[in-house]
């Protein structure tokens, strides 16, 4: 019964440590940018590359992949070998894991600001990466149930049991919404067109903050609140409880994102009742901590890891509640579209999962440099101007929400609309302002945390190997006392991953089965057909630049949207939409019914100068739009993918897409130059107008037209 | 005993809970009937908005007397000062303190709730205002219960049964937290087997009668509007104030019975030109992606009634979209007005003609019959 000796592998989770805080830092910088953007597009500064579509996915991208994904990995590999009693299973996979991920950010990075994006919120990255995704998950999960089956401790700590469902959720979500069609080697479509690639898309998106931002940060969450602390967690049995509750019920919640849109509305149902049913398996996450802290509320009032664990969990709860209201139809009519869900998602963000890494890193960075923290009264103070950060940033966006919903939303006596989108939108402008600062304010309190860690990292001394010693579990004798019933699946992990992937799985294929099954799901339309060859290309344009970052097409069927925007969308409309563009925030008026509203010379003037078309937009200028070619070279390739796709484009049609292509671009051009505007016919331009003009069209023309392309 | 009065308790949280669903059940059926839903609503309306404000004034109360027990319990508190309590009360105390101010925000809040919102929706906000108003209620009564050390006698008898704030903050007996032990021990954590509180599992079940009674409202008694029929009510009910308003509002104007408006109006017309014709007709009328507006030439005849109606159905593949629902009849009249008067006047940098020559035969007979203005006659 000898203890056996071995060491744990700082070294990794050193460098995933400094990977979160420096992606964590570009994150938030861009973040800073694009709130001031929204304020003052001319800082946009006309050029593709810092463009509010381009830029917010990387955001979008950076915070939750980078920032939170490395933290993850940093604080998984410090608990896995600590509560498992063992060294990680290889280091060379972990090392593999770490170099690998920063590869997917750094081409990530470069290749949304290229404008490569699937537009598909969350999962915008192209299919290379994709599959990079893909292979490092599968590393990750092959190093970390290497380590649960060589552990020297007989039952998994309830963080391994996150971490798992963690990574079974994350493979099934990401190998599921990125089924694309590759016709180029950095473009795909989707495979799923309008409803169903809305329905995957959301509940990917729904569960990559469920299973991304929330399970693992629940498995950091019962390693290091405990830890600083130094106190045991309050109830086992209620850990069990709300973490089955919690992976079965999450997966079902995504049809929220889509209420009062075309999604069936029995799914949009199952969406609404599942968010209910979420409140008390989450608060049962936050209690358990909460109560955890019980007896150490005098170390609150002076250490800045518990004060930050607490407003994160409290963060959690107000996230976690504001969630399911949300998801209730007469709040979802308010809310969806506006500020209110961005103000939302960052006081989970920044709340809960800021809060929880810097508390982190303020935790281990001294315990693995074996010293004390360089300034805990800096500490605090990130603390207090993180919280106040928070609150300036989120306080004006819930306001700017409701103003522009309830302007939206009014009727003049007379039964006219109130107000004009564009007023709605220059009225939230100083919310606009006050939130972008509110930003910078947290940011601030960041680069305080670098300062602060680096400082405790260069005053001690690193130790990359630490000693530790634990008798293999299979020399350990069993308890003699009666152990609860859960402890056997604790003692098993494979069966655990399989539980846990089975709870996950049944939510999602009891939505999305009938939906792509069941034709009456998404009734077809006669008058509905494919895009032209240049409407395509445009297409292509407008996913490119991100235009639904701040545009949606989908109109509610609601009085006020019927009258600013036109007939409410019908499922049957989006079957050829590879990908779906519905988007879910209108910094700019909904675009589904954009076609015919306005002559082509508006558009082009618009795209050079929207202030000049529509003055106090918040637009920035499209000019390159006017300089660019389009590249036909593509259309045969993407014409033959859309086919594959099911898109019912004539037999041979690719070979003579280019000649329809150009037929259509010379009459936009014609029509151009009657209005005094002159412009070549292979010019993106011209791509983006046909586009824009086809938008919501169909269905206002007569069934008589035949089946072939127009 | 003490069993018998947990379960006591759990069935008063069911049946207040079946109580709110069913009042929410009738108040979602009266909105299905839809040209009696504002009067329908109402009597709903006034009972909640007299449950809330009698509420405010029971918080009021609670929250006057619980300053006074925070205060009484301070004194006390002093004179025994060998006493430990001190530490864990220490927050509740000033909970207890900060109270009365907070349910005063709280009476803001209501009643600009009660202010603000005149949609069918607000009665989900009067039921969540006096939802957290009865949570207020109970809180306080709690508090003043802690203070006055009522429960003190019971604690006295039975095992110690604490508060809410005090669970967070009161550690647990040492003997308890052994007892409650589970010998667990990940790399230094402990565990212990406390209960799940009982209130947050009947919340659990709650939700879940929530998830059946919602389901079954809408597919098994359809006694829920789906989103179209709730799109169909919305309008109707919104076809009907409007015609009411139009009975009585002097707005009925069309493009047959309009008429040149006076000075005001034109300046009011004026005004909506600047802030929404601009982009297309020029800052001046002059004309830019829409004709100038100033010349002699129409696209669509220039007499008030038809540029009314111009303004009033657009001309869609022209690009002149339609402005029905962005203005009201008399705002149409008002810019129509006002474009009467800027035509003709030819400004400098006008966009070249389009259309055909117009000749208000209207205003011209008025012009001759005042014989003020002497113009060719065709």
């Amino acid at each position: 019964m000898q203890p056996e000796k071995f060491y744990y592998d700082n070294k990794i989770v050193k460098q995933f440590g400094i990977a979160t805080i420096v992606w964590g830092i570009v994150g938030m910088l861009v973040g800073v940018v694009i709130a001031f953007q929204l304020a003052y597009p001319a800082l946009s500064f006309g050029i593709p590359y810092t463009t509010f579509g381009r830029l917010r996915p990387l955001h979008t991208n950076a915070v939750i992949f980078a920032f939170v994904g490395n933290a993850v990995f940093a604080g998984s590999y410090y608990i896995f070998q600590r509560v498992l009693k063992t060294r990680m299973f290889s280091d060379t996979l972990s090392k593999i894991h770490l170099w690998g991920w920063q590869l997917i950010i750094v081409v990530g990075a470069i290749s949304l600001l290229l404008g490569y994006t699937t537009g598909k919120e969350y999962a915008e990255l192209e299919w290379p990466v994709d599959i990079m995704i893909t292979i490092v998950w599968v590393i990750f999960g092959i190093n970390m149930f290497g380590t649960i089956l060589k552990r020297r401790e007989r039952h998994l700590y309830v963080a391994i049991w996150f971490f798992i469902g963690t990574w079974v959720a994350v493979a099934m979500l990401h190998i599921v919404n990125s089924f694309e069609l590759p016709f180029s080697i950095f473009k795909s479509y989707s495979l799923y067109a309008g409803v169903q690639d809305a329905l995957v898309q959301w509940w990917y998106g729904h569960n990559a903050v469920a299973f991304f931002l929330t399970t693992p940060f629940l498995g950091l969450m019962y390693y290091f609140v405990p830890k600083a602390a130094e106190r045991p967690v309050y109830s086992y049995r209620w850990s069990i409880i709300h973490f089955w509750a919690l992976i079965f019920i999450y997966i079902w919640a995504g049809p929220h994102h889509l209420l009062y849109t075309a999604l069936p509305e029995w799914a949009q149902a199952l969406g609404t009742v599942f968010s209910v049913m979420l409140i008390l398996p989450s608060w049962g996450g936050m209690l358990n901590g909460l109560f955890t802290i019980r007896g150490a509320w005098d170390k609150v009032k002076e250490d800045p890891v518990l004060k930050m664990f607490v407003v994160a969990l409290t963060a959690y709860g107000m996230a976690t509640f504001e969630g399911p209201m949300l998801s209730l139809k007469s709040v979802n009519a308010v809310s969806h579209y506006t500020d209110w869900t961005i103000a939302h998602v960052h006081v989970g963000a920044l709340g809960f999962n800021g809060f929880m890494i810097f508390g982190m890193l303020y935790w281990l960075v001294p315990r693995m440099w074996n010293t004390t923290l360089f300034s805990r009264k800096m500490a605090n103070q990130h603390f207090i101007i993180g919280t106040i950060g928070i609150l300036v940033y989120a306080v004006p966006l819930y306001w700017a929400g409701f103003t522009q919903s309830l302007m939206w939303k009014k009727f003049t006596d007379s039964g006219q609309l109130q107000y004009q989108f564009i007023e709605t939108i220059t009225s939230i402008v100083p919310m606009y302002i006050l939130r972008a600062i509110g930003g910078t304010v947290y940011l601030v309190g960041a680069l305080m945390a670098v300062y602060n860690l680096a400082k405790t990292m260069k005053k001690g001394s690193f130790v990359a190997n630490e000693a530790a010693e634990a008798i293999p579990f299979k020399l350990q004798a069993m308890p003699a006392v009666k152990m609860h019933w859960h402890s056997v699946i604790e003692r098993k992990p494979v069966r655990m991953l399989i539980l846990s992937l089975v709870a996950v799985a049944i939510g999602g294929a009891i939505e999305l089965v009938p939906t792509f099954m069941i034709e009456s799901n998404v009734p077809s339309i006669a008058a509905v057909k494919p895009y032209t060859p240049l409407e395509l290309q445009g297409r292509d344009i407008y996913v490119r630049e991100g235009c639904y970052t701040c545009h949606s097409q989908m109109i509610r069927p609601f009085r006020d949207e019927e009258a600013r925007y036109g007939e409410y969308s019908k499922a049957g409309e989006f079957v050829y939409d590879h990908p779906f563009q519905w988007g879910s925030k209108r910094t700019g008026p909904d675009l589904h019914r954009e076609g015919g509203k306005y002559p082509d010379s508006w558009h082009f003037r618009h795209m050079r100068d929207p202030q000049e078309m529509s003055p106090g937009s918040l637009m920035p200028t499209y000019n390159w739009l006017i300089e660019n070619d389009i590249n036909i070279k593509s259309t045969p390739a993407k014409i033959r993918a859309m086919q594959t796709l099911g898109v019912p484009y004539p037999k041979g049609f690719d070979k003579i897409a280019n000649d329809d292509l150009h037929r259509q671009a010379d009459s936009i051009v014609a029509g151009l130059q009657k209005d005094k505007i002159k412009v070549s016919r292979d010019k993106e331009i011209i791509a983006i107008i046909a586009y824009l003009q086809r938008l919501g069209t169909d269905i206002k023309k007569n069934q008589t037209t035949s089946n072939e392309v127009h | 005993m003490l069993i018998k009065k947990k379960k006591l308790r759990i069935n008063f949280s069911v049946l207040l809970m079946l109580c709110l669903l069913s009042l929410a059940s009738s108040a979602q059926t009266e909105a299905k009937v839809p040209s009696a839903g504002v009067s329908g609503y109402d009597s709903l309306r006034y009972a909640l908005i007299c449950v809330a404000i009698l509420l405010l004034f029971v918080i009021g109360g609670l929250a006057n007397v619980t300053g006074i027990t925070a205060r009484l319990f301070v004194d006390k508190q002093k004179k025994q000062e060998t006493s430990d309590a001190g530490k864990p009360v220490l927050p509740l105390l000033l909970l207890g303190l900060l109270l009365p101010a907070l349910s005063m925000a709280q009476d803001k809040s209501a009643a600009a709730a009660v202010s603000t919102f005149s949609l069918p929706e607000d009665i989900w906000f009067y039921f969540v205002a006096i939802g957290v108003e009865l949570l207020v209620v109970f809180a306080l009564v709690r508090i003043i219960y802690t203070f006055t050390k009522i429960k003190k006698e019971v604690v006295a008898k039975a095992p110690a049964k604490l508060t809410v704030f005090q669970k967070i903050i009161k550690p647990q007996a040492a003997e308890e937290e052994a007892r409650l032990d589970l010998n667990h021990d990940y790399d230094g954590i402990r565990e212990l087997d406390n209960n799940i509180p009982g209130w947050w599992k009947v919340a659990f079940f709650a939700t879940f009668m929530f998830a059946i009674v919602y389901m079954y409202r809408l597919y098994g008694s359809e006694t829920m509007p789906n989103q179209l029929q709730e799109l169909a009510m919305s309008n109707e009910a919104a076809d009907l104030r409007k015609l009411e308003y139009l009975k009585e509002a002097a707005n009925n104007i069309d493009e047959n019975n309009v008429k040149m408006l006076g000075v005001d109006d034109i300046a009011a017309g004026r005004e909506l030109f600047t802030k929404n014709c601009v982009a297309c007709h020029g800052d001046r009328a002059q004309g830019g992606v829409g004709p100038n507006l100033t010349d002699d030439h129409w696209l669509h005849k220039g007499s008030i009634h038809d540029i009314f109606y111009s303004i009033k159905y657009g001309w869609q593949e022209k690009g002149m979209k339609s402005w029905k629902e962005d203005f009201s009849p008399q705002q149409i009249a008002q810019l129509a007005s006002f474009i009467k008067t800027v035509a003709n006047t030819n400004v400098e940098g006008g966009k070249e003609a389009q259309g055909e020559l117009y000749v208000d035969v209207a205003a011209v007979a008025a012009a001759d019959s005042s014989g003020s203005i002497k113009t060719k006659n065709n």
